[in-house]
């Protein structure tokens, strides 16, 4: 199996075919946050730290390490990054990490930072590794944050705690409460995958035929 | 799947040998960064405080937002104790809120003037004992009931941390008032667990704001404000956290009105 | 300690705050499993009985251990390790007693170390410092919300996936929308027991 280039990789898992888009991966750990924007931002930059670091840990032993203790070792490397992750968020960004509260001590189960350090940690060389690890959480970044982008500003009218509506937006109960909830959370991102998977679908759908195919019959 | 008895015992061994060496280097870092979290926590309750109290806290002038905090006369419910290392700690009394309420004469004020004598000695002060209950209880928020009083403009200021329950957890409150409880200068939160985004929102200054100058009805207290029409003891609640708000206003009144009343009894009046 | 009532807190992560619902723990075994109604029963169950077993041993550690050493920034580690081996453990039960029901759920078993839900059921535990009576309730009461939540998606989905759905939500879409609907749904109750 040949390794990958840094280019491969960043355009893998950068661009709009990436897994968190088509198979909605890894999101529960973070959609509770998304209507802050800081709060999106901070906790999928600590994502992609932590599959970044624990990518390169597993690479770096991965021929050191027999099979059946790989599994936990690679549990106690993700914890050990998220420990430390939330240990720093405690002392410099203080009252973010109060506000994100348990979330970020659940990145240790999201699908993402288990599925690279799980693929391709062990079949690549480190600093790779690292990279691809990075740029998958940079992935993540994207979709999450456009959602913020969406609820923050119906939710609270402000971006990233910058008014962006009227202060009438918000005073007496003007704002779009169901935003702040949970429904609009589940609504945006289905709409956000309807839109990039029907582009999606469309692009493999020209790519593969003369003449654009039904998308109807292709799934 | 046959698994061999040895393969269990290596797991198990393993993955507890791997976690005390990954262990150490987290200690460190925990170590190295408490200090840090908790100088935070407590400038944030010397600024909540002072501007509950009505009385200047900017965050960008924390030296003087300190200064100002030592100069307030601090009290609290408890005695004094010697821990097992032999180390002098206050050990706060459980409070009755409804006999308080009846009877302000209950309120029992620490420190009194032999305890004050005994926190000389030991070279403690009465700061030492704040930050040490606050250190103590930032994980559980329940911080026990504190009292300031300072002069400020020729008039007597009064303020103190109270804690009730909350929806999820607790809920402590930083809320001031003046001489003769007829308008609570200021209410802040100090420490709270509810829903991120809906009972969350009580740390919001929109919400807050509400409390500054608010006046109290003598039996009632606060209330929620009935739409359209305010009334001047009441505020709004925040759409979607009933429960929390009611919280907010049955900590005021229940706790921190009755403990204000008792302790403006006692310290009140030059 | 926590001042919720026991009915209360029961009702609540049940429904008004459902761990998947509102807090959107859960999700990616959630979507995967939903298709079909046996398995979805099947791993429901299985999640009921990991959080409440998960619950039960965390709590002592945490009070016992935790606490008094001033370790609680190792929680982390206790949690998964012993989520782990609860599932572990589960398993070998399960194939034990009954092989039946080992074929039917064992391969989602160790899907579950994954979930979120279980590591957030006891991190939840944690930030709002309940008692041990009150983790038990929080745990049973997450899992049934859990498995009232797939098992209706799960039955949804066999009708919404016999009517034409647009091609670019197919499969996770048209599920995310129905996770939005039953969220709203299940914000409905809150009316009931006057909880938020």
């Amino acid at each position: 199996m040949s390794t990958p280039t840094f280019k491969q990789v960043t355009s893998e898992n950068l661009n709009l075919n990436n897994p968190v888009l088509v198979q909605v991966l890894g999101i529960c750990s973070t959609l509770a946050v998304t209507n802050k924007l800081t709060n999106t931002l901070i906790m999928t930059v600590g994502v992609s730290l932590v599959t970044a670091f624990a990518n390169y840990t597993l690479s770096w032993i991965r021929h050191l390490i027999a099979r059946r203790v790989r599994m936990i070792f690679q549990v106690l490397a993700i914890t050990f990054y998220v420990v430390l992750l939330q240990l720093i968020l405690n002392a410099f960004v203080p009252a973010v990490a109060r506000s994100l509260g348990p979330y970020v001590g659940l990145i240790i189960t999201n699908c993402i930072v288990m599925g690279r350090t799980e693929t391709f940690a062990p079949a690549n060389p480190p600093l790779i590794s690292w990279w691809d690890g990075f740029t998958s959480g940079l992935g993540y970044m994207l979709v999450l944050g456009l959602l913020a982008l969406i609820r923050e500003p119906l939710a609270f009218g402000t971006i990233l705690d910058i008014p962006v509506f009227p202060p009438e937006y918000l005073s007496s109960g003007n704002n779009w409460t169901i935003a702040i909830m949970a429904p609009s959370a589940f609504f945006l991102l289905a709409i956000i995958l309807w839109v990039f998977k029907t582009r999606a679908l469309k692009i493999e759908a020209a790519a593969k035929a003369p003449k654009p195919a039904t998308a109807g019959g292709e799934a | 799947m046959k698994i061999n008895k040895d393969g269990h015992i290596f797991t198990i061994s393993f993955t507890f040998f791997m976690t005390v060496v990954l262990v150490f280097p987290l200690t460190l870092a925990y170590v190295g960064t408490k200090p840090i979290a908790d100088a935070y926590w407590l400038d944030q309750h010397v600024i909540k405080t002072l501007a509950s109290m009505g009385l200047p806290a900017d965050a960008k002038n924390i030296e003087k937002a300190r200064e100002e905090y030592k100069k307030l006369d601090k009290y609290t419910i408890g005695k004094l104790a010697k821990d097992s290392a032999g180390k002098l700690i206050v050990v706060y009394d459980t409070i009755d809120y409804d006999a308080i309420a009846k009877d302000p004469t209950l309120l029992h004020l620490f420190p009194s003037d032999s305890d004050r004598a005994a926190l000389a000695e030991a070279k403690m002060t009465m700061d030492d004992v704040v930050s040490k209950a606050l250190q103590d209880n930032s994980y559980t928020g329940n911080i026990p009931a504190f009292f300031y009083v300072t002069e400020a403009d020729g008039q007597k200021r009064f303020g103190g941390d109270f804690t009730g329950p909350g929806l999820w957890g607790n809920v402590s409150l930083a809320v001031g008032s003046n001489a003769d409880l007829s308008e609570i200068s200021g209410m802040r939160v100090l420490f709270n667990v509810e829903t991120p985004g809906l009972g969350g929102r009580i740390e919001e200054p929109g919400f807050t704001a509400q409390f500054d100058k608010i006046k109290p009805a003598s039996n009632v207290g606060l209330v929620f404000n009935h739409p359209g029409t305010p009334a001047p003891n009441g505020f709004d609640a925040i759409s979607g956290a009933t429960i929390t708000s009611a919280a907010i206003k049955d900590t005021i009144n229940q706790r921190a009105l009755v403990l204000l009343k008792a302790f403006v009894a006692q310290k009140g009046g030059s | 300690m926590s001042y919720v009532d026991p009915i209360t807190l029961l009702f609540a992560s049940i429904f008004t705050s459902n761990i998947l619902l509102s807090n959107f723990l859960g999700t990616c075994s959630f979507i995967a499993i939903s298709k079909d109604i046996g398995s979805s029963n099947g791993l429901g169950i299985a999640v009921i009985v990991v959080l409440v077993l998960s619950s039960a041993i965390s709590w002592p550690i945490l009070h016992y251990v935790l606490i008094p050493f001033n370790m609680i920034y190792l929680d982390l580690f206790v949690y998964i390790i012993i989520v782990a081996a609860v599932v572990q453990a589960l398993e070998m039960i399960i194939e034990r007693v009954s092989p039946a029901l080992y074929m039917s759920l064992g391969i989602y078993l160790p899907l579950i170390v994954a979930n979120c839900a279980i590591l957030g059921v006891v991190l939840f535990m944690e930030i709002r410092n309940y008692d041990f009576g009150q983790s038990i309730i929080f745990g049973a009461g997450s899992g049934i919300g859990w498995w009232i939540a797939i098992v209706a998606a799960a039955a949804m989905r066999k009708r919404i996936d016999k009517n034409p759905v647009p091609a670019g939500l197919q499969g996770p879409g048209i599920t995310l929308i129905t996770m939005g609907f039953m969220s709203m749904a299940f914000v409905g109750f809150s009316g009931i027991l006057r909880v938020q």
